[in-house]
């Protein structure tokens, strides 16, 4: 061989060493799903729903909730935490680090798909891909918010927010900053607005448990009665009321008529044939068998004394609560007083050693909630014969009564009605919104909207957002049998716990903690 | 010819007067064999500046001056030589058999250990190998200074945790790469460091090497600094273990057979502190007493032993004799448990067995100048020491060496093993993480059995388990597991000496293993049987307790139902691996007049390995119907409710590319300086991390080369140093996979078939910072030898900084996950290697060698974000805490036992629990100070004290292995609630009895049946118990590992034919001079975890060796 030849192969040896290797190492080190498709899309975004649930932490914060006194146990330390208004140091389900994950893991989902719908060119064909990855993405943040931050208002835009994230995570730590609560608020808007008309119910298998047209409508309802946004509530709320609402609203009448044992209510409740019900999730939860008729968690629960006095079994314009059809269960040998809407189902792991993951359904929104907001945009608007006219609907499904909540009705009742005190307990509890709401008949709407949102919503930790709202100051009580005996700690109307402090490990890890 | 250059000679002599005489040299340079020598150094022994070097061909030319009169020819590694001038020289070099390693195979290149700067220890396989030992991995113990070897499970297949130099990392398994003939092995699927003792099926696969005769490795080369590593780069930061395999040599023709013979000790219950029959006779008495042997219970119980069976004996009317299987009468019932107090069964006598394991292995080697090859069979056959453990392995080699042209080699390795192997039945272990039990259902190993099943069973009788009929030896032939392994190796490097200085080198390999598992579970087997327990025969208490029955979720009024009504079980798993190599190579060195040496070693190599996996459970398999299966909807049914797959597929994909250069300069063979750089891409990682380079400095100075050292010469033989300083890193964990984000498919829980869909959801977000884990090392090390070397030591020293490890670490969250895995642990590690070996007496018939082997090693981590949780931390091998050593095993402190005789603990705040309130949580990451530290479970010292005796042709090899420093976690043995079937240790002697005992003893009562319930709490209590600073011993041990006698035949008793006849008995593992005596016979190495794991036995071996 010659020389030459020896070079030309030394040369040639040098120069395939160098050929670049990238498409060699781009190979996928499996077979994990790429998110390239529509059908990938819209499976991606069946986990844009958060699998944790904030609702023992708003139920046990608000005052749907007493100490029962001595010989009862909570079932987790959460309980105490919630109901004293502590930090929680637990993080399990329920926990504020689950609410956090769960709620962020879920805007994760929905980001991701917004990035593959962004990487095929945003087609027209996923318009209603991108209406449920926005609508997922605003909701879940309007939870968080709602849950530690404080309530929208006059000082939003310096209280603080909490990140709002438009864009996939991808790498392990960058900084944040929590921002304004106002600023979050008018993301959560931007996002709704544009995600509104996209929806479209054909991409959805399972209805009832993605953001179905009806769904986003109602939680486009809340979030402006939030925001302060009347008409836009009722407009919203027009179209998941269709024109005749009582024909939407849940058949209370038959769901009366259902066994208060086993699960026969709570999957009447959530059931798909159920119109009334709007957007079900399902979540990680001890819940169900704290709130439920179970010996765990009796000490802090919602109990007769709040009940007979406040809630399911109050009177109000409607009258005496007999005429209710869903009726409440109580029980002689625990101090709980159930409204029987869901349950726990249980999912074994590891059925020989009986482990598992307990589970709720939880309905976000119904019909019955949408109408109730719209009749607080009215009377907020001072509309209150349209305001008088949903409450009359609404008390006409859920009860014999509907007849009776007519606007004189309901100013001559909260006229009439004393306000609360810790011993002396009644349904209207004084207001302190920071806005001018005008004593008398305005305020008498507000009462008997709050009154009814409380009792339609219970166990499902929307009081607490409503408590936050409007301002409404907290006692702590411990209630055995008759004794009433009412604790120091009590939250106040600027109180800075009506936000809920930050998971530990998030605090831990550099984001700004609540002020305490 | 030779004339004319006398003659030319002559006339330039005339010339000479003038401009100085001169004559010229040719000549030619071999070795023994005589292969041609190629770059042996030919100095003028007056002057050094006269000086050349052999062609490709061994040939060299040269002109010295008339004056010289010697010429000195010095070649690495050969003796060095002094000739007369003469005008034409052949020269025979002869090996430097004093300097026996001084050659350190790195995988990829040969390198003189005088240019080496690492830290490294060569091995003849020959005289490490263990007879009747058929992993060559095990082998390794106690061998090299700081390489640890612990036989986690002795089991065939099964890889033992060997660490080189310790851990190098927290979440990563810390192997060494293994290196065969310069090509990775890798496994067939990754095991973890922690699965390795897990005991489940998969670590019957674990080892590399397992399909490798260990008749076949000619050494092993550890690589354990990172000078030594650093060609490796990006995949050797836990060191690397080269094995060369045997070539044939040119010129010799040989057939070798090794036979052995293996006979394994059956364990005896005298080893252990487990009760005989009537002391646990004893013991079921006082639970009768305590309520938890009473008829009602115990008839329908999910497990039940000596009591159960007399129940329902009792309960058993036979209509032809019109009597009860067994009378109702206290007599008749004393009779019965009598009878069981004298059984005393010898478990291990009925599960053992002392079956001879045979190893055959012939091999012919064989050399011509052109071609050389070395070919191997080997059949190896064990019975099984156990019950369903028998394994037959058969393993061929071919290795060729051709050279096409006289610069042109070809080199053509073919390597193929099978294997089939049975093992008893076993699914995988599972932590219950409230209580804190690792558990596995099912289990039949039959070495835990017989530990932990009561004596006083009788072995042919069926007890219950899982509410049915059990019986372990028929179970054992009912539910077992078969494996198939092939392991094909292809490889062909072909070597190109294109200048006399330059060599290019190509190298390919496939790697393609198989295994195949299948896991039959027979109609009447236990398993089976559990799954209708309570609907055949039908008995409503155990249908509705029987967990592995069926309630249809859609319907609250359906009855539970067995999903498995016919057939029994066939679950198949197969593990496939691809791997192929690439690698082209350039060397180059030159000696310029001896002074300088530089060589430069460079390539390219690129690696595809591709794994795939797949699983089935095949339900309904009628094997005793023509193996038809039959199975009813509703089990798929079940699988898709409880998110259970019947069948499962994985391909996974690996490619990685590295360019590599190290360059070495030596000045006169004093000083050596070597640079080493990796740059390698690997597709576990992305964008700006994707590549990594890797580098070293070394250094180091031949002391003996010195002038000065001439004069100690006599007493100091050899002195060198070295230093090495350098970056190595190793792929990130295989569960981390997110440098893209991940996403898989999952079924969110829904209550309601009609609610039911399949989504994607995100596993693990996107993590584009990922990259390798690294480690900055610092090697010095010195080689010392004495009086002609008869006194050898060599000493270490080295500190590591592994960092960018993996581990845990909160984020704020908002991108979707608080805590992430990622680079962010750091640890500290660094230790101390000693070994001395020496000649104590070398004489014509008696020869004795002494080799002690120190090494040292300790870890600490420095920076975790995260706290492993409480379970982690005080079970099994324990985990990282920052500030301790990595693997580092807690306990919950023990408060002592209360008034009831309860376990009490201390908790966080310094208070102690109480029997009312035992609430330990075993998952929590915080407020962890107040368990107790207690030691690594890594040993921190070991080594060995090895002597070999040899008297004429007999030769006495006595071995001793040993490792401190670790601490071991005791069996778990107490629990809350015992049955009939269970065996007690005899620490239930001194247990609690009555009120006033807790100040004498530490053995918690046996809790009563209506305490239990009361409380359910106790169960922790107890758990927590056997994870109680009282349930740990110290690990240290000594061993004495080897001790073998061999003898080789005269030549003249031999048959012309034969060249070589050796006998050898060896006694393996025979016994622990020193360990804790709190373990009772617990193997120290040993973990007891049941499923395929068996510890390693007591064996002697027979050995026959004859060449021809």
């Amino acid at each position: 061989m010659k020389i030459n030849n020896r070079y030309i192969f030394l040369i040639s040896v040098i120069a395939f060493s160098l050929v670049s290797c990238s498409g060699f190492l781009d190979v996928s080190p499996d077979n994990r799903a790429l998110v390239d498709s529509e059908k990938k899309i819209t499976s991606l975004l069946v986990s844009a729903y958060p699998d944790q649930s904030a609702w023992l932490m708003c139920e046990l914060s608000s005052d749907n909730a007493d100490d029962n006194g001595g010989t009862w146990t909570y079932y987790t330390p959460l309980e105490k935490q919630a109901f004293t208004w502590s930090d929680a140091t637990e993080k399990e389900q329920d926990s504020p680090q689950a609410i956090w994950d769960g709620y962020y893991h879920a805007i994760a989902a929905a980001n991701q798909a917004l990035q593959a719908i962004n990487d095929l060119g945003n087609p027209k064909s996923l318009d209603a891909q991108k209406g449920e990855a926005l609508i997922c993405r605003a909701y879940c943040h309007f939870v968080l918010a709602n849950v530690f931050c404080k309530s929208f208002g006059n000082s939003s835009s310096t209280d603080l927010g909490i990140p709002y994230m438009e864009k996939t995570e991808t790498t392990v730590a960058p900084k944040y900053e929590r921002g304004s609560l106002s600023a979050v608020y008018s993301k959560i808007n931007l996002d709704i607005q544009t995600a509104l008309p996209l929806i479209d119910d054909q991409i959805y298998t399972v209805l009832k448990f993605h953001f179905n047209r009806q769904a986003a409508y109602a939680f486009a309802t809340r979030f402006n009665l939030f925001y302060r946004n009347y008409d836009k509530v009722i407009e919203y709320a027009n179209v998941v009321l269709t024109s005749d609402p009582l024909s939407v609203l849940r058949d209370w009448k038959y769901g009366g008529t259902l066994s208060n044992n086993d699960n026969f209510r709570p999957d009447w409740f959530i059931g798909k044939d159920n119109g009334a019900t709007l957007l079900n999730i399902t979540t990680q939860s001890l819940w169900g068998r704290i709130y439920g008729p179970y010996s765990a968690g009796a000490k802090y629960s919602h109990n007769s004394a709040i009940s007979d006095n406040e809630t399911l079994s109050s009177s109000g314009p409607w009258g005496s609560s007999g005429s209710f059809y869903f009726t409440r269960a109580s029980y002689s040998s625990l101090p709980k007083v159930v409204s029987k809407k869901f349950a726990e189902y249980f999912e074994y792991t590891d059925p020989v050693n009986g482990i598992g993951l307990p589970h709720i359904v939880q309905t976000e929104f119904t019909t019955d909630e949408a109408l109730l907001s719209r009749a607080e945009a009215y009377a907020l608007k001072k509309d209150y014969d349209n305001s008088a006219k949903d409450l009359a609907t609404f008390m006409t499904a859920y009860s014999s009564a509907g007849s009776q909540m007519s606007r004189s009705n309901i100013n001559l009742y909260y006229n009439k009605l004393a306000y609360y005190t810790p011993t002396q307990p009644t349904a209207k509890k004084h207001l302190n919104p920071d806005f001018i709401l005008e004593a008398g008949e305005q305020e008498n709407f507000i009462q008997c909207i709050l009154h009814t949102r409380r009792i339609l919503t219970m166990h499902e930790g929307l009081r607490w957002f409503d408590i936050k709202r409007y301002g409404i100051e907290l006692n702590r009580r411990t209630v055995a049998g008759n004794v009433i005996t009412v604790s120091q700690n009590k939250l106040t109307v600027d109180d800075p716990r009506r936000a809920i402090q930050l998971p530990q490990n998030v605090i831990n890890a550099g984001l700004t903690a609540n002020p305490r | 010819m030779r004339r004319l250059i006398l003659l030319f000679t002559f006339l330039l002599f005339g010339i000479g007067l003038t401009i100085g005489q001169t004559i010229k040299v040719t000549g030619i340079v071999q070795d023994k064999l005589g292969e041609s020598i190629i770059g042996a150094i030919i100095t003028a022994k007056d002057n050094s500046k006269t000086s050349v070097i052999t062609n490709v061909d061994g040939k060299f030319q040269m002109t010295v001056a008339v004056s010289t009169k010697k010429l000195s020819i010095s070649y690495l590694g050969m003796i060095q030589q002094q000739v007369d001038v003469k005008p034409f020289l052949e020269i025979v070099l002869m090996e430097d058999t004093k300097q026996l390693n001084e050659v350190v195979v790195t995988g990829m290149q040969k390198m003189d250990k005088r240019l080496f700067t690492g830290a490294t220890d060569k091995l003849d396989a020959t005289k490490t190998k263990i007879d009747g030992l058929s992993d060559a991995s095990r082998a390794l113990e106690g061998r090299s200074a700081g390489v640890t070897v612990q036989n986690v499970s002795g089991t065939f297949g099964t890889a033992p945790k060997i660490r080189v130099r310790g851990a190098t990392s927290i979440y990563g398994s810390s192997k060494p790469l293994w290196v065969v003939d310069g090509v990775v092995v890798e496994n067939v699927t990754d095991v973890s460091a922690d699965a390795l003792s897990s005991g489940d099926a998969i670590t019957l696969v674990s080892s590399a090497i397992a399909g490798l005769n260990a008749d076949d490795i000619e050494s092993f080369q550890i690589l354990k600094d990172g000078s030594a590593t650093s060609i490796y780069g990006a995949r050797a930061m836990a060191g690397v273990i080269v094995i060369t395999t045997k070539k044939g040599k040119k010129g010799t023709s040989s057939i070798n057979y090794t036979g052995e013979f293996t006979m394994r000790l059956i364990p005896g219950y005298n080893e252990f502190n487990i009760m005989n029959s009537q002391d646990q006779m004893g013991i079921y008495t006082e639970m009768a007493q305590k309520g938890w042997l009473n008829f009602s219970d115990v008839y329908r119980a999910k497990e039940s032993g000596v009591y159960g069976k007399m129940y329902h004996l009792i309960n058993t009317y036979d209509p032809i004799t019109k009597q009860f299987a067994l009378q109702n009468t206290p007599e008749a019932r004393n009779k019965y448990l009598q009878e069981a107090e004298m059984r005393n069964t010898d478990w291990f006598s009925k599960l053992f067995d002392t079956n001879i394991q045979q190893n055959h292995s012939i091999s012919i080697s064989s050399g011509t100048e052109k071609t050389s090859f070395y070919t191997s069979l080997s059949a190896l056959s064990d019975p099984g020491w156990t019950k369903q453990s028998s394994v037959s392995r058969y393993t061929a080699n071919l290795n060729v060496t051709h050279n096409i042209l006289k610069n042109l080699t070809l080199n053509l390795i073919s390597n193929g093993s099978y294997r089939d192997q049975r093992a008893p039945g076993t699914i995988s272990q599972s932590t219950d993480v409230v209580s804190g039990e690792v558990k596995r259902d099912f289990d039949i190993n039959p070495y835990s059995y017989a530990l932990n099943t009561s004596r006083a069973l009788d072995a042919n009788t069926y007890y219950t388990r899982n509410y049915s009929s059990f019986n372990i030896l028929h179970e054992l032939e009912t539910n077992y597991l078969n494996l198939n392994v092939l392991d094909l190796k292809f490889q062909g490097e072909l070597k190109w000496k294109l200048f006399k200085n330059l060599e290019f080198g190509v190298l390919g390999a496939l790697n393609y293993k198989t295994t195949s598992q299948e896991h039959f579970i027979k109609e009447s087997s236990n398993q089976v049987l559990a799954y209708g327990a309570g609907i055949i025969p039908e008995d409503v208490t155990i249908r509705d307790a029987n967990p592995y029955l069926y309630k249809n979720p859609d319907n609250l009024y359906d009855l539970p139902i067995s999903i498995l009504p016919e057939g029994g079980i066939y679950k198949k798993s197969d593990y496939r691996m691809k791997s192929v190599d690439f690698r082209s190579t350039v060397n180059w060195s030159q000696d310029f007049q001896g002074d300088h040496i530089v060589n430069f070693f460079g390539g390219l190599e690129t690696n595809i390995t591709d794994r795939n996996s797949t699983s089935f459970d095949g339900w309904g398999m009628q094997y005793a119907m023509g193996e038809i299966p039959f199975y009813i909807y509703q089990f798929i049914k079940k699988g898709i409710e409880d998110g259970n797959m019947y069948y499962s597929l994985s391909n996974t994909r690996k490619r990685s590319v590295a360019y590599f250069g190290s360059l070495t300069y030596s000045y006169k063979g004093k000083y050596s300086l070597n640079i080493t750089s990796r740059d390698e891409g690997s597709n576990l990682y992305s964008g700006n991390s994707r590549w990594l380079p890797t580098w070293n400095y070394g250094l180091s100075w031949n002391i003996q080369n010195e002038k000065f050292f001439q004069n100690i010469k006599p007493v100091i033989s050899h002195f060198s140093t070295r230093a090495s300083y350098s970056l190595t890193a190793s792929p990130v964990p295989d569960f981390i996979t997110n440098s893209n984000v991940v996403i898989k498919s999952y079924n969110p829980y829904r209550p309601f078939a009609d609610f039911k869909e399949s989504g994607l959801q995100i596993v693990s977000l996107q993590n584009k910072e990922l990259t390798y884990e690294k480690k900055n090392e610092l090697n010095l090390g010195t080689d010392l030898g004495f009086f002609e070397n008869r006194i050898n030591v060599s000493f270490d020293w080295y500190t590591r900084n592994n960092f960018n490890l993996i581990g845990p670490v909160n984020t704020v969250g908002v991108g979707g996950e608080t805590m992430k895995y990622a680079n962010v642990a750091d640890m500290k590690t660094g230790g101390v290697e000693f070994s001395l070996s020496t000649k104590n007496v070398v004489s014509k018939n008696f020869n004795w060698t002494t080799d002690f082997i120190f090494g040292k090693n300790r870890t600490e981590v420095t920076k975790l974000d995260m706290q492993s949780s409480v379970i982690d931390l005080i079970s099994g091998s324990g985990f990282a805490k920052k500030g301790y050593p990595n693997r580092a095993l807690f306990s919950i402190p023990f408060a002592g036992l209360d008034e009831h005789g309860y376990p009490t603990f201390y908790k966080a705040d310094g208070t102690k629990t109480s029997g009312q309130d035992a609430y330990i949580d075993f998952q929590s990451r915080t407020n962890l100070d107040y368990l107790k530290y207690e030691g690594p479970t890594d040993p921190t010292i070991n080594g060995s004290f090895g002597n070999v005796f040899s008297y004429k042709k007999l030769k006495l090899n006595v071995f001793i292995t040993y490792s401190f420093g670790n601490v071991v976690r005791l069996d778990p043995v107490f629990s809350s609630e015992y049955s009939d079937l269970n065996s007690m240790t005899l620490e239930y002697r001194n247990r609690w009895m009555v009120p006033g005992d807790e100040k004498y003893t530490n053995i918690p009562t046996i809790l009563s049946q209506r305490e239990l319930n009361a409380n359910s709490d106790l169960t922790k209590a107890y758990n927590a118990y056997n994870y109680s600073d009282v349930r740990i011993a110290d690990g240290g041990f000594v061993r004495l590992k080897e001790v073998s006698l061999s003898y080789d035949i005269p030549k003249k008793l031999l048959m012309k034919e034969m060249s070589n006849l050796s006998v050898k008995v060896q006694a393996t593992n025979l016994l622990l001079l020193y360990a804790d005596k709190k373990l009772n016979g617990q193997d120290p190495e040993f973990f007891r975890s049941g499923g395929v794991s068996t510890p390693v036995p007591k064996q002697f071996t027979l050995t026959l060796r004859a060449a021809f």
